[in-house]
């Protein structure tokens, strides 16, 4: 996996909100590679969203560098956005469209074409099982629906590195199955993936690097195994967070 | 960069969402045409509907007779004097007057005509003959009018006008009748007894004289003409002017949708996950302005045809686009775009959708009321007249009323669209800023 190129290289990003006297990213420095699926986590207020932000062009830091397939994340976004994803933890979705029409419109906006569009639409509708429904307005759908919908619109054009960002909050145990079955697949096709979750028995389940985040800085980073095994008095992924991050209330 | 493909599926994608909320768009298409019927049809009947003056005329004189006779010639009164079959009396009509079911009341006194007369003739002989003794003047009773105090001063001036004329009129009538009458005992006191005797001065009557002297007369006509600096002279109805005026304030309405749609955009997460798109905020606005110009368009083709095929159905004249369409078009996309502009700030910097949906109309109506919509500017205040100029409903208006009643070209109307664009270009850049400036805030 290192002999490629690095396909996210950010180093040393500091960003610190006006009004805020703590910085929100302090000096983190990240590489990501081809097909990495990487679980990003840490207590509320972490940096975790703000790093996502950064990472998909939408904050720019006030020091730092971000390369996304070697293209420069200042100088030339529209590029980067081309070839990233982004799953929001908001169902970012047109309630009075149907299913369909909001991939049709999601994916027209990424440029592809009709015939492209309309056979990768039909392909993963098929695939997270909302084919049979695609004609229903997303209003009409349940919350699984909208979560699969929600995650259809930031893979329709096939990214090479998609960010999640909580994508299974508020769903059933079913949907949240088939979201993690179809994710780790379409890791394996090497659609690398940024996966943010409060949920760490998923993050340990699917994620072969994990990096633990707090206070701005990345304070644990290493495969789930490596990184509770080597940590004394830590039994999985849950006992090493308590203990990186600390167990007192962040909010 | 502009790309026509992703202008396309953003057009469509806002179509699609106005079209599925058929309440909104009927509500959007219906109510506008809605307001124009209802508001040209009470701007024509106001100027031409009668005003019921009730009338009791105690006096059974010249003077109730010409007041029946004057107020008949007059379109916007109507004398009632009996209701239900039953004369009128002075209690009764203070009575239905104070209640507010009739807005004028007139009541001639008893005697007035007699004392009128009486009255003139002592003032015509004290002027003639100032050394003889002045007789005791008769009390002439005063005509008393009651009225509502609803009535707006137009109104009370109408009535108070028409009754000043036949006061007027009655006054000069008696006046030369007893002038007449004693102008050959006026010239006798020159003459001798023996000339009189042989010559004895005939006895004028005006009746005799000049029987139509006061009835049929127009000694100096007044002739009504529309003037414009372009030459125009088609006749300006309450249709001419309000379908255009209450056309740009349905227009304007735009911006509560157009700047909800963005709100709801930013609140669903959804413009956020454009911004990760390879999509520019041209493009996405453009597709945005595009969709809701084509509302107008429609909204403005339903007003359109209301003006010239419902309303007159109800009597009055139908609405005459003119004979520019060009600059019709012209004047009628600058407006839009002046509104979508507008639509778009708000949206951008409104942070709730309650924000937008009180701020939207009520700018919209001091607008429209500042701008000459609601009440024409020559009528407006002297320190808001000059306001109008900054209202962009002003502009809209100016330039139909340049085309549609002035008759103007292309260089009459190209100040009110250029300034109806810079709006649009200076508003939508504002939120272009304001946007760009919290985007790039972390």
């Amino acid at each position: 996996m290192t002999d490629n190129p690095p396909l996210l290289d950010g180093k040393d990003l500091f960003l610190t909100y006006a009004g805020c006297d703590a910085p929100a990213l302090n000096g983190i420095s990240l590489t990501l590679f081809p097909g990495e699926f990487c679980g990003l986590i840490g207590p509320n207020g972490a940096g975790k969203t703000t790093l996502i932000s950064v990472f998909t062009t939408l904050l720019r830091p006030q020091r730092g560098s971000l390369f996304i397939s070697g293209i420069d994340t200042w100088n030339n976004p529209e590029a980067v956005r081309s070839r990233i994803g982004l799953v929001p933890q908001d169902i970012a979705l047109y309630d009075r469209l149907t299913g369909s029409e909001n991939i049709t419109y999601f994916g027209r906006m990424y440029g592809l074409k009709r015939d492209l569009l309309e056979e990768r639409a039909k392909y993963y509708l098929d695939m997270f099982g909302l084919y049979d429904k695609r004609n229903r307005q997303v209003a009409a759908y349940s919350g699984g629906m909208k979560r699969r919908i929600n995650l259809i619109i930031g893979i329709i054009h096939e990214p090479e590195l998609l960010f999640l960002d909580e994508p299974t909050v508020g769903i059933d145990a079913q949907s949240r199955h088939l979201i993690m079955e179809k994710l780790a697949a379409l890791n394996d096709e090497r659609m690398a993936m940024v996966y943010t979750s409060h949920y760490l028995e998923e993050v340990q389940r699917l994620c072969r690097r994990v990096v633990i985040i707090d206070l701005g800085r990345i304070v644990a980073e290493g495969t789930p195994e490596n990184l509770v095994a080597q940590t004394e008095g830590c039994g999985d992924l849950a006992e090493l967070f308590l203990k990186k991050t600390g167990e007192h209330l962040r909010e | 960069m502009m790309n026509g493909s992703k202008l396309l599926a953003s057009i469509a994608k806002e179509l699609l969402l106005l079209i599925r909320d058929r309440a909104g768009l009927v509500l959007l298409f219906v109510m506008p045409a809605f307001l124009v019927i209802v508001i040209t049809l009470i701007q024509d009947k106001v100027t031409t509907t009668n005003v019921d003056v009730l009338f009791v005329d105690n006096d059974k004189g010249a003077i109730g007779a010409e007041v029946r006779r004057l107020f008949g010639r007059i379109d916007t009164i109507r004398l009632v004097e009996q209701l239900e079959g039953n004369e009128l009396s002075a209690e009764t009509v203070h009575s239905l007057v104070a209640a507010g079911r009739y807005q004028f009341g007139v009541i001639l006194p008893k005697e007035l005509s007699e004392n009128a007369v009486e009255g003139a003739r002592q003032k015509v002989t004290q002027h003639l003959f100032p050394d003889r003794a002045p007789p005791s003047s008769p009390v002439i009773p005063e005509i008393l009018v009651w009225f509502d105090p609803t009535v707006h001063g137009s109104f009370r001036a109408a009535v108070r006008s028409a009754l000043d004329q036949v006061v007027k009129g009655v006054q000069a009538q008696l006046f030369v009748e007893h002038s007449l009458a004693l102008l050959p005992e006026k010239m006798s006191e020159g003459i001798n007894t023996q000339m009189m005797q042989a010559f004895p001065l005939p006895q004028l009557s005006v009746r005799e004289l000049l029987p139509q002297l006061f009835e049929e007369t127009v000694l100096i006509p007044v002739e009504e003409h529309f003037t414009t600096a372009m030459g125009f002279t088609r006749q300006p109805t309450a249709v001419q002017q309000n379908v255009p005026a209450w056309a740009i304030f349905g227009i304007f309405f735009i911006v509560v949708p157009l700047a909800g749609s963005l709100i709801k955009e930013r609140e669903s997460g959804t413009l956020l996950r454009l911004r990760v798109l390879p999509v520019s905020y041209l493009t996405f606005m453009s597709g945005k302005i595009a969709a809701y110009a084509f509302v107008c368009l429609i909204q403005f083709a339903v007003i359109l045809g209301a003006g010239m095929f419902i309303l007159p159905l109800f009597g009055v004249a139908a609405f005459d686009p003119g004979s520019e369409p060009l600059l019709f078009a012209l004047v009628l996309l600058s407006i839009i775009a002046a509104a979508c502009g507008y639509g778009i700030l708000l949206g951008t910097v409104g942070r709730t959708y309650e924000q937008i949906a009180v701020f939207g109309p009520v700018s919209i109506v001091i607008g429209a009321a500042i701008g000459g919509i609601m009440v024409p500017v020559y009528a407006l205040p002297d320190f808001l007249r000059p306001v109008c100029l900054i209202s962009p409903l002003y502009w809209g208006q100016s330039g139909f009323y340049d085309l549609l009643l002035r008759g103007g070209g292309l260089r009459a109307i190209l100040p009110e669209t250029l300034a109806l664009l810079t709006f649009c270009l200076g508003t939508t850049m504002i939120a272009w800023v304001y946007s760009a400036g919290k985007r790039k805030r972390p």
